[in-house]
């Protein structure tokens, strides 16, 4: 069973067509940062 | 600017008619199940801005609700530089004027910019006058950056009601400049837009 992340990772584009993303990441540092979905 | 307070589910849908899964996205520190991202984060009266690579083949930046995301620099495409930008008059409303003196000078040039009159603006992207919300977002191959952006109307205590996905695409003409924007809200036929989602009940 595919998770969120596996379904955002496979298109990432038609994910966010499909979907709606809202940003809850806080004060997290600038640059690369591990997140999910 | 945080208008996740009522999504309290990490998978929702849509107030009112709508039918599009809402998601969060978290930090994480787990080992799966997650990726790494480009954060372009904000803060008030400041602008941020970042060179990308292709370490993280994502971008995002804070829910934009006022502020302007831009991309340019040398190497719109394969390196570009992008800026989060929030400034503020005296009495707190968003200064473009300040935005675009602060943006001219770390591009020195031309730019693309998605500003407050442009997502907020129903005429654009129709997707209400109020409480319009941009989530913005980059991809890349591992050779090119694409860029763009979820806008959608957060109401009745931030639940959105309507999303549209708009193409920021680095290839179209224009790109790299003011205009390119001007171009696409111009005329709305000139523009994709991507995953415009039917909010006709089913059944």
């Amino acid at each position: 069973m595919p998770t969120v992340t596996d379904k955002f990772l496979a298109n990432p584009v038609k994910f966010m067509a499909s979907h709606l993303v809202v940003v809850q990441l806080g004060s997290l540092n600038p640059g690369p940062t591990p997140v999910r979905l | 600017m945080d208008t996740t307070k009522t999504c309290r589910t990490k998978i929702g849908k849509l107030a009112g008619k709508g039918k599009i899964p809402v998601c969060r996205l978290v930090p994480c520190n787990a080992t799966t199940d997650m990726f790494s991202i480009y954060w372009l984060p904000y803060q008030n009266n400041k602008m941020y801005h970042m060179q990308l690579g292709h370490t993280a083949r994502y971008l995002f930046t804070p829910t934009m609700d006022g502020c302007s995301f831009s991309v340019g620099g040398q190497d719109p495409v394969g390196a570009p530089l992008v800026a989060h930008a929030n400034m503020q008059t005296d009495d707190g409303q968003i200064d473009q004027v300040a935005i675009e003196d602060q943006l001219d000078i770390i591009y020195g040039g031309g730019y693309g910019i998605l500003k407050k009159d442009r997502y907020t603006s129903s005429k654009h992207f129709n997707v209400g006058s109020r409480h319009v919300r941009a989530t913005t977002f980059g991809v890349s191959d591992g050779a090119a950056w694409g860029f763009w952006s979820q806008v959608w109307e957060d109401c009745h205590k931030g639940v959105a009601k309507k999303s549209v996905l708009t193409n920021m695409d680095p290839n179209s003409p224009g790109y790299g400049s003011n205009a390119y924007f001007n171009q696409l809200t111009a005329a709305g036929s000139s523009f994709e837009l991507l995953g415009v989602k039917s909010l006709k009940r089913r059944g």
